[in-house]
């Protein structure tokens, strides 16, 4: 038995309230509920056979799909939570429901686990593509479509076992409509389990979210946790740390920290993938006598969709003996000013827009970092180009046409215009 | 746009501007606004987001969205972000905005002024009812960045700590947060340990109140 809570912090009865005083929900769950005329003929009596369609309850009563959302999220959290539904409320909710709420309800959660199906199809894109915090936002997205597609099949499932101890027969309409949410279900849980989802899932345990989710929950639902909650996330969020950590010792002198696609720093850290056959070109110092000066060499093709971050934790002799001159990595593109701190850098592209396309070079760090120009020199095989930008801030910016978006970066150059310093990186 | 300022807590506030630069507007609406997933034409009406598409920089779809930015600081209803290897002191903190829409907005303090970078419905909240959205946003972000308490089985404001982004070298420092104030929603002040309140009418409060915003 759950135990029954009067604290409600995030105000569910509230939305249970204003769903049961709606017209349209109070009309069904009244004992004398008149039906439209042109609504009753599809599921007069209790035959079985006759079930409403979700289609038709839509055209029939327009607002049955917004209150029997409202009221079974709300009420499915009230569940999960323990949260006590008021006796009058209570005495309705914990009978069974009008089969047109039933049937709205199903085909909400069917809809709900479908949104959730798409997102979590495009979360690796979503998240490549997003700023800093969105990417995120991104990830506990997913869990909190997860939470609410649980609290509302929690409240359907006991809604299911008061029928089925009615009816006593699993081959009835709502037996279908639960197999069909079950389904739906299962193809969220086949998109969202992939490795790279889970991975970025496993963003969110940094914040206190999943902890906060487990201490509401009540015990009956305590006991067996949902795949979100009982620790394995956390243990993919250890695992991935771990992964990208070692790949940093791979990468030595400096790391990729976090890119876009963890699977695949995952692939490159796998040993029997990686240690014979590096991906990228091993890079080695051309560094002259300039203390002002260092050189590296890089792919001559860069993923213009790639969102690096990089830093540099394990210094070697060298690059102490360089700190505070500069100095680079490059995987795909990375960019390492000084020893340290760490210099978060992305390269960027933004959709096709007024005919350009639009690079983006970011570069953080503190504000001694943010007086560059940056060169890059493109090539186009027969040709080449050379574009200039000063970073605004942390951003610089350069217009491509269609054309010169298909040119490979053949070098990048740094200049730092208040010291007259020098920074190059170029094949 | 001319706006109260997050970082005071006088009720005059300081005033700040907020830029939208071009790139960042472009993104917002090909990406958000077109988006089938998020219900910006329930916000701003099909015909203007229509038009966002044809007509990039389309001043009466920003004049909309600065008027949700300016409700919200107006309130205030919002969050306050910083990472470290910032300046805590102002440059490098980023606001997060819940709009009386229920969308989030990200917006960036930058040496040169403040820049709206992000605008978006997370979650599920673009798939709650109209009147639904902006209970539904709070309710995520008191859920994902404050601390629920089982023994009083309330929410509380977080210690002002830093928290490690896994997989990152950042650390993120949330800092400030402030909510709807007067007995409606939100934390009783911005110490450490205070209680999140949500009164019965506060239910109420979010669902009508989207023309009546006040402090008291």
């Amino acid at each position: 038995m759950n135990t029954v809570k009067e604290n409600d912090p995030l105000g569910y009865l509230g939305d249970v309230e204003q769903a049961m005083d709606s017209p349209v929900l109070k009309s069904l769950f009244s004992p004398h509920s008149q039906l439209p005329k042109e609504f009753a003929s599809t599921f007069e009596g209790n035959n079985e056979t006759k079930w409403p369609r979700a289609d038709i309850l839509r055209i029939s009563f327009p607002n049955l799909q917004t209150e029997v959302a409202r009221f079974v999220s709300a009420v499915g959290f009230c569940r999960l939570y323990g949260i006590k539904v008021p006796y009058e409320n209570a005495m309705l909710i914990d009978h069974a429901w009008p089969r047109e709420i039933l049937v709205t309800a199903v085909d909400e959660a069917i809809s709900l686990l479908k949104f959730a199906t798409e997102s979590a199809s495009s979360l690796p894109q979503d998240f490549d593509q997003a700023e800093a915090l969105e990417d995120r936002d991104y990830c506990t997205s997913m869990l909190f479509l997860m939470m609410k597609s649980w609290a509302m099949f929690v409240v359907i499932d006991e809604q299911y076992q008061l029928h089925l101890d009615t009816v006593n027969d699993f081959n009835t309409p709502f037996s279908k409509l639960m197999n069909e949410l079950f389904a739906a279900k299962d193809a969220f849980d086949v998109e969202v389990q992939q490795d790279e989802q889970m991975c970025l899932i496993a963003v969110a345990t940094e914040l206190p979210l999943l902890e906060n989710w487990r201490n509401m929950l009540t015990e009956n639902y305590a006991e067996l946790l949902p795949w979100w909650l009982d620790g394995t996330l956390e243990k993919i969020a250890d695992t991935t740390q771990t992964t990208i950590e070692e790949s940093f010792d791979f990468f030595a002198p400096s790391q990729v920290v976090f890119g876009q696609s963890i699977s695949r720093l995952k692939d490159q850290s796998d040993p029997t993938s990686h240690q014979q056959k590096p991906k990228y070109p091993s890079m080695a110092s051309n560094s002259s006598e300039d203390d002002f000066m260092d050189y590296w060499k890089i792919p001559n093709e860069f993923n213009r969709t790639n969102k690096v971050r990089f830093a540099n934790r394990r210094k070697t002799q060298t690059m102490d003996a360089a700190a505070g001159k500069a100095k680079s990595l490059l995987l795909d593109i990375e960019y390492k000013i000084d020893g340290d701190p760490s210099v978060p850098v992305r390269l960027d592209e933004r959709a096709m827009a007024n005919g350009f396309w639009e690079l983006i070079i970011a570069l953080g760090g503190d504000q001694s970092q943010k007086y560059l120009s940056v060169v890059i020199e493109f090539d186009l095989g027969d040709s080449s180009f050379k574009r200039e930008a000063k970073f605004v801030l942390d951003d610089a910016r350069f217009q491509l046409t269609a054309d010169e978006a298909q040119a490979k970066i053949r070098s990048i150059t740094l200049l730092d215009s208040s010291e007259n310093q020098r920074r190059v990186i170029e094949r | 746009m001319n706006l109260r300022s997050p970082s005071s807590s006088d009720t005059e506030g300081f005033r700040v501007n907020i830029e939208v630069l071009e790139s960042n507007w472009r993104k917002i609406v090909l990406k958000h606004f077109s988006s089938t997933k998020e219900p910006w034409r329930d916000v701003f009406g099909s015909e203007l987001v229509k038009a966002s598409q044809s007509e990039m920089c389309n001043a009466k779809l920003l004049d909309a969205l600065g008027q949700q930015v300016t409700e919200c600081l107006d309130l205030p209803l919002l969050i306050l972000y910083s990472c470290l290897g910032r300046d805590y002191a102002g440059v490098g903190r980023r606001w997060l905005l819940v709009l009386p829409c229920g969308a989030v907005a990200y917006v960036w303090e930058e040496i040169n002024g403040n820049t709206l970078r992000s605008c978006y419905f997370k979650g599920t909240v673009g798939k709650e009812p109209i009147g639904d959205r902006l209970r539904t946003s709070i309710r995520q972000q008191i859920v994902e960045f404050a601390v629920f308490n089982k023994t009083t089985g309330n929410f509380e404001y977080p210690e002002l700590k830093d928290h490690h982004l896994a997989g990152r070298d950042e650390t993120e420092r949330v800092f400030s947060k402030r909510f709807v104030s007067g007995g409606a929603w939100g934390f009783v002040a911005e110490t450490p340990g205070s209680k999140w309140k949500l009164t019965a009418a506060s239910a109420t409060f979010a669902r009508t109140s989207t023309n009546s915003w006040k402090e008291s």
